[in-house]
């Protein structure tokens, strides 16, 4: 069921009625899709102008969203496949069962979209196969069944039954998706927020970009904690430092001539390779730029910077799966590596990925050298064949891997 | 004589909904929910077209197919299979061993009488 405090399932059970991407949704209003994910699973608070410009963007009164104004349940009706002119009717005549056909057809709305999420996933685990089933065999029914009720069965006792299946149905669907919910948002729910999640936030939300500073000026930090702004500093300063060195229209166009080769950009630059990375991942997207992500791990595999693109499956909360280059790089310091890789799945996007482990830090006699490894992935569709990295053993669909970490080694 | 389909599907409400717009549309329905002993069905019957749930109790409803266009009797009748929405590895299934077409669930009625009227008609 849906709750008036939770705009953000409103705004996704709408967007995927649009046929929207949360990529196309989030530019149309001008911030990050990982962004607005975190804002249709309630993981982020939508503000009221922001709401206006979704509400506007989706082509729907901002009450919809938030669940005010709930004629809404007739437009919902209206919705449904061929139910012009009878929803007025049904909603007369069956008020209640309108208004939880209504819901129904939200959280319907809202299941799918889940359901096309974890499509790669449902074949390869066993839980979640078998509850998506549940979920689509009874969504499947309600909607046969509602969809006859909206036009009538035309007698008494077939439409009593139709009543009765669809209320079972209901009950059933909201079990099933109540275990799916626990399944899957168990564990990461508990999280508070600290500064570092706050920083990576904010990051996510400008795209990884502050113009203000390509532009000469400084960076808006009045959204953040005080906690949340010290995070964001030295991400910050390294901005600036690296737009200093690789002004944007010049690096823009050597970007493009270099085919986004960090190696080759660093030399152009004179600057070491992460920071042609750092400064790749920082080009605007909408001009004409592939999709850039980056990751950036210390030597114990702790993910300590992350611009996350579609087919880069790397969690920031640890488990990724140990094939992926940047930490390939880690074994072999100072030395750059480049792979195509890709996810498992037949959808997977086919990535460049540069690679390249490099010391940080003091140094001094005697003191262990502090490494990280830094990894640009170009969403550039080469045609190589790809080196199958995995998004962690959790979700990962390849069992003969030498990798897993289902078993204790020894 | 009115056409015959034999809808094989484990969800009684699903049966009960899609059989009750195909009778009122002029089809003759038969239902059967157990995969074991559906392809006995098909070849006893046999119908004009079966409509078979790819995930069924006993077999799978790819096993079904295989064995539907082996057999003589029953390699020629139309198959529509039912599938979960985006496995595109199920269609890729389906269709290789010989499924005439395939529908993904949640799946609306008008759909439904559009893909059994096309497949029969043709």
């Amino acid at each position: 069921m849906l709750h008036r405090s939770q705009p953000g399932k409103r705004i996704r059970a709408r967007r995927l009625e649009q046929g929207l991407s949360q990529k196309d949704l989030a530019s149309a209003i001008g911030i990050s899709a990982s962004y607005l994910n975190l804002i249709e699973h309630g993981r982020r608070r939508i503000g009221a102008a922001l709401l206006a410009d979704v509400a506007q963007a989706l082509e729907v009164p901002v009450g919809r969203l938030t669940g005010a104004g709930d004629a809404a349940v007739l437009q919902v009706l209206q919705e449904r496949d061929g139910a012009e002119g009878t929803a007025e009717a049904f909603v007369e005549g069956f008020p209640s069962w309108a208004a939880a056909m209504a819901d129904q057809d939200q959280q319907i709305a809202e299941l799918k979209g889940r359901v096309t999420e974890l499509t790669d996933r449902m074949a390869h685990d066993p839980i979640l196969s078998g509850a998506l089933h549940q979920v689509l065999s009874t969504v499947t029914s309600i909607r046969s069944t509602a969809s006859i009720l909206v036009e009538g069965a035309g007698d008494a006792e077939w439409e009593a039954r139709f009543h009765q299946n669809i209320h079972a149905d209901s009950l059933r669907l909201a079990e099933v998706s109540q275990a799916l919910v626990t399944y899957l948002e168990g564990p990461d729910d508990s999280l508070s927020v600290g500064p570092a999640e706050e920083a990576a936030i904010f990051l996510d939300r400008c795209g990884h970009r502050v113009p203000e500073i390509e532009a000469g000026g400084e960076a808006d930090l009045s959204s953040l904690s005080a906690g949340g702004k010290a995070a964001v500093q030295g991400w910050l300063r390294q901005y600036k430092a690296d737009a200093a060195a690789m002004p944007l229209e010049r690096f823009d166009r050597a970007s493009r001539v270099a085919g986004y080769d960090p190696a080759a950009l660093a030399a152009e630059f004179s600057v070491p390779m992460v920071a042609a990375m750092r400064r790749l991942a920082q080009l605007p997207s909408g001009v004409g730029h592939p999709d850039i992500g980056m990751v950036i791990c210390d030597a114990a595999g702790a993910i300590v910077y992350l611009k996350p693109i579609d087919g880069l499956a790397v969690p920031r909360a640890g488990g990724a799966c140990p094939l992926w280059p940047v930490f390939e790089a880690l074994s072999q310091p100072g030395r750059p590596l480049r792979r195509v890789v890709s996810l498992p799945t037949a959808e997977a996007p086919r990535l460049t990925a540069y690679a390249c482990a490099t010391p940080y830090g003091p140094v001094g006699y005697d003191a262990v050298p502090l490494m990280q490894s830094a990894m640009l992935v170009v969403a550039d569709a080469p045609t190589q064949l790809p080196h199958v990295v995995g998004p962690g053993c959790g979700g990962c669909p390849v069992q003969e891997c030498a990798a897993r970490r289902d078993e204790i080694r020894l | 004589m009115a056409r015959r389909v034999l809808l094989i599907e484990d969800e009684p409400n699903i049966i009960e909904a899609i059989s009750f717009i195909l009778t009122r549309d002029g089809w003759t329905v038969h239902t059967h929910e157990d995969g074991e002993t559906a392809a006995e069905r098909v070849r006893k019957l046999p119908p004009d077209l079966v409509i078979l749930d790819v995930m069924l109790p006993g077999r799978s409803g790819f096993d079904i197919l295989q064995d539907l266009r082996g057999n003589a009797a029953t390699k020629d009748i139309p198959v529509m299979m039912l599938t979960a929405r985006g496995q595109a590895k199920d269609r890729e299934m389906a269709m290789q061993l010989g499924a005439t077409h395939f529908m993904t669930k949640p799946f609306s009625n008008a759909e439904v009488l559009e893909n059994v009227r096309a497949l029969v008609g043709a």
